[in-house]
């Protein structure tokens, strides 16, 4: 653990590296980006000891979401980095092309990451990726909930990445507050929106740009007339995985009230087929982070006014915590209070899909919209009226395969775009420059005063640029 | 003349809720609609070229053509590039993506923040003003737009032309000082876009902070210069700097704040600057046939006059006060950097030469203040010239010339660390208020669940060793 004392001397340790160069070069970056890779393939044992230690992670879990994702992305990275770096010359007017119009790709500075612990490993090194590949130093602060994996990470980031350049920082509350103190070129923060607020006001103070990855309910609309047994099947597999404690874990159900008690015997049936002897035990089935999320969620439980169709078991003492879905869910009920983050799954009945649309627009902008239908119309509807980072069609979670999507928030569920090149993107200043040859000065004569009035006119034509007509 | 009428706080509320309700009926979504729209903000410019250059001319007692080629003529171009690119600008991206998802049709659409807040300042209130507005209304977004109290004229007719050429139920001006401003802040934001100091920046972004709304920051700060004597045409050099700092009496953003030029050639260098001083100015820049903007009100008037009158180093040019708020542009030497001149950005018409040893000197006082938003090179030597570009950081980093980058709509104009982030200009308007939506859908089919089924529990062990192919990735020996 960090004492507090040693945090700004670590910050300003970063930016002397910084300001060293040491960063700049494009193979020295892509080393460190193998580096990266090289770590999350030899430590793999380790890593999913803690994670399963931590938070009770199925080891295919990890596998195949967190390490996987994490070496493809950095060797990707490492080999898309040239083309990244390039300069651009935009295509600009003719008079424009002698001044040599250039946008220069400057990494930002030292750079703050603050990481989550429901997916801690990929949540770590997905922004890591992208500032290692910008040529940013860089603080990763993991999340105390998951200590182990914390602790694991500050013994083995430095054997892989060089620590004159990026450094973990462990702590809790007062190292989180005394690294929110100093100033950072950018923060990425990934959390929860109470916490994004304290984030973003220390940033204020010292204006650093931001990229908050926030959370919110992620609703599901089902259209009647979809394969009701195949929407459950994929809904209740991105609900199970981490036992519904992820950003993009599909959070509350809208279904036709005529459907419901279908969808319910096909959430039954695929549960038993995912769980057949049940969640409680199964390795398959994550835990709950902690005791006092664990308390929140039995409390939200014990309050709702729906009717539980699927009774999960607990056990306090381990933080286990079947899924438990509740149907006939009205609005107000405890279940819609606040981002569930765990194994609930209420179902909300409608009478139509305008009723869906609007239950779903008066609430606050997801992360995530997801839909299951089949039918243009219906699509298009949900594309053009509702708001969410991102919209999904039939299926839950397979977004987050897609690298080339920008992965975001809007509204409270937060702002700034990652993966690939949108998080090289997030650390990278886009540097413009104009280089004005000696020669122009024949054409900027007209420019200097004392200005004629033939200068003025010749000057102000583009006021008078004739205006298309609207049409109608 | 009348003090401007401040919009009341319950109105402001009610403006935006207005503007909150349109943009959810989805009134400004179709393209024909916002081309209609950015074609009445054309008009509106062209209709009323002679009113503006009048409220220019009594806010900051700007000459016409200084109306005309930073305000007015930019105005119309961009609404018009904006109008051009409409439909490019808004279609949906269909990225390339890894032949197993080729089936999920992979879209990012281009959709509006919401209901923005533009915040403008005195010094350029028409385009500072109107082109971050012609960015929200391409984006398809509902705005307010708040310009400055200190620019009265401009706010005036700002206030009354808008309603006048653009749906008052989508686009609105309030006016207002530090109270309407703070009430305003405290609104619901999808999006905040303020250009002005760095010290109010802070206050935005905090307001800001709380709803966790997005910003741009378009701040100023100390724009650096270096003259390169040992390889740049002296003369141009000096006429292109002077050019720049003269601008609205040296009142703009991008304004070259301070010289750093080697020992040896300061002299030289001002003898340049006498030389371009006499061209603009024969008469001198406070005679009345000279055009020569002003100080915007008294108390940056006292602020200028205490400068020239507290500084360490030598006016060697200009620096008379005269009347009606005017200043000479001033030349002073042998500035050092604890000079009164250097504590702050200067945001007037004095221009303090730096001498140092050599360009090193030079960008090692650079790296040691705040990043500013242009750094400014005049040079023809390539490693003079990679030096800044390695060793330095800005917003924008401008060779053997100042301003007319802001001309080139397709470089994103914008600050780093104190002089803010986010940038604008041309498409980079239009994405500043753009949330970028990725979409997918997946296919049905027996063929792709057949696929994805080793992703259902219960875990086993072939869709681990499935799973952990990654794992097993050749990574390059390098």
């Amino acid at each position: 653990m960090s004492t507090i004392a040693t945090i700004p001397k670590i910050r300003d340790a970063l930016r002397a590296t910084f300001r060293s160069g040491l960063t700049h070069s494009i193979p020295w970056r892509q080393h460190q980006l193998y580096q990266l890779a090289r770590m999350a393939q030899n430590e793999r044992e380790l890593i999913c000891d803690a994670l399963q230690k931590d938070l009770g992670k199925p080891k295919t879990e990890v596998l195949a979401n967190e390490l996987g994702s994490v070496i493809k992305r950095a060797l990707k990275s490492a080999e898309r980095l040239p083309e990244w770096v390039k300069a651009e010359h935009p295509e600009v007017i003719d008079r424009q092309k002698p001044w040599n119009p250039t946008i220069y790709k400057a990494p930002k500075g030292t750079v703050l990451i603050i990481s989550p612990w429901n997916f801690p490993m990929m949540l770590s090194f997905q922004p890591l990726t992208g500032a290692i590949a910008a040529g940013c130093t860089v603080v990763l602060k993991p999340s105390e909930l998951v200590p182990t994996f914390s602790q694991l990470l500050e013994e083995i980031v430095p054997k892989y990445l060089d620590p004159n350049a990026y450094r973990v920082v462990n702590g809790a509350i007062p190292e989180t507050t005394k690294l929110l103190e100093l100033q950072w070129d950018h923060i990425f923060y990934t959390g929860n929106g109470k916490v994004a607020r304290i984030v973003a006001s220390a940033a204020a103070k010292h204006l650093t740009p931001m990229t908050l990855e926030l959370g919110g309910k992620s609703p599901v609309i089902i259209d009647s007339a979809y394969d009701i047994d195949l929407a459950a099947k994929r809904i209740l597999w991105g609900k199970c995985h981490n036992a519904g404690q992820i950003c993009v874990a599909p959070d509350y159900v809208l279904v036709q009230r005529d459907k419901q008690d279908e969808l319910v015997r096909a959430f039954q049936k695929h549960y038993n087929a995912f769980f057949p002897k049940g969640a409680l035990d199964s390795p398959s089935f994550g835990s709950i982070v902690s005791d006092s999320h664990y308390k929140r969620l039995t409390s939200l439980l014990s309050r709702t006014k729906g009717e539980t169709v699927l009774k999960g078991r607990a056990d306090a003492a381990r933080k286990r915590l079947e899924l438990t879905i509740v149907k006939d869910v009205a609005g107000g009920d405890s279940l819609l209070e606040e981002e569930l983050f765990g194994p609930i799954l209420p179902i909300v009945p409608v009478d139509s899909l305008d009723q869906a649309v609007d239950f779903v627009n008066a609430r606050s902008h997801p992360l995530v919209l997801y839909a299951f239908s089949d039918n243009e119309s219906v699509k298009q509807r949900l594309v053009s009226q509702t708001h969410s980072g991102g919209i999904v069609f039939n299926d839950t979670f397979q977004q987050l395969a897609v690298s080339e999507l920008p992965f975001t928030g809007v509204g409270e569920s937060g702002y700034g775009y990652q993966f690939m090149k949108y998080t090289y993107d997030t650390f990278t200043q886009l540097r413009s420059s104009i280089d004005m040859p000696k020669e122009a000065e024949a054409n900027l004569a007209v420019r200097y005063l004392p200005h004629s009035e033939e200068a003025v006119k010749a000057l102000t034509a583009a006021v008078y640029t004739p205006i298309p007509p609207s049409r109608s | 003349m009348a003090s401007l009428k401040y919009t009341p706080k319950q109105q402001l509320t009610e403006i935006h809720s207005r503007l909150s309700q349109t943009f959810r009926e989805g009134r400004t979504l179709p393209l024909g609609y916002r081309r209609k729209q950015l074609l009445q903000v054309a008009r509106l410019v062209q209709e009323n070229s002679d009113a503006i250059m009048a409220s220019l001319k009594a806010d900051l007692g700007r000459h016409p053509f200084e109306a005309t080629l930073p305000e007015l003529g930019p105005m119309v171009s961009s609404a018009l590039h904006a109008v051009e690119n409409l439909d490019k600008w808004n279609s949906p991206e269909k990225p390339q993506v890894e032949a197993w998802r080729s089936e999920w049709d992979t879209t990012i659409f281009k959709t509006p923040k919401g209901t923005v807040l533009s915040i403008s300042p005195w010094n350029f209130p028409w385009v500072l003003t109107i082109l971050p507005f012609i960015g929200a209304i391409a984006a398809g977004c509902t705005c307010l737009i708040k310009p400055s109290e200190h620019a009265q004229a401009s706010a005036a007719l700002l206030a009354k032309l808008i309603p006048q050429y653009l749906d008052p139920d989508a686009y609105a001006v309030c006016l207002g000082a530090v109270e309407e401003t703070t009430h305003v802040l405290s609104l619901k934001w999808d999006h905040i876009f303020y250009t002005g100091s760095t010290s109010v920046g802070r206050i935005i972004a905090e307001a800001a902070a709380k709803q966790l709304t997005p910003v741009t920051l378009e701040l100023g700060g100390q724009s650096p210069v270096f003259v390169d004597g040992d390889s740049t045409n002296i003369e141009i050099a000096a006429k292109r700097i002077l050019w720049g700092k003269q601008q609205n009496a040296g009142q703009v953003c991008v304004a070259p704040n301070h010289v750093f030029v080697q020992e040896e050639h300061q002299s030289a260098l001002v003898e340049a600057f006498r030389k371009a001083y006499d061209s603009f100015w024969p008469m001198g820049p406070l005679d009345s046939s000279s055009e020569m903007a002003r100080v915007v009100n008294a108390r940056h008037y006292e602020r200028n006059k205490s400068l020239l009158s507290r500084t360490k180093g030598k006016v060697v040019i200009g620096g008379q006060t005269g009347q009606d708020l005017r200043i000479e542009p001033a030349i002073i030497t042998g500035v050092k950097l604890d000079d009164p001149l250097m504590e702050e950005e200067i945001f007037g018409p004095i221009l303090p030469i730096i001498p140092v040893a050599n360009v090193d000197a030079a960008i090692s006082h650079i790296q040691s203040g705040s990043t500013p938003l242009v750094i400014y090179v005049f040079t023809e030597n390539e490693e003079t010239k990679n030096k800044f570009v390695e060793r330095t950081q800005s917003g924008q980093l401008i060779l053997n010339e100042t301003f007319a980058q802001v001309a080139v709509y397709e470089i994103p104009f914008g600050g780093q660390g104190q002089s803010g982030y986010g940038s604008y200009l041309g498409k980079y308007s239009f994405d500043a208020f753009t949330h970028q939506r990725g979409y997918i859908n997946v296919p049905a089919d027996a063929r792709t669940e057949g696929f994805m089924q080793g992703r259902y529990p219960p875990y086993s062990a072939p869709a681990l060793t499935f799973f952990s192919q990654a794992l097993k990735a050749k990574i390059p020996d390098a």
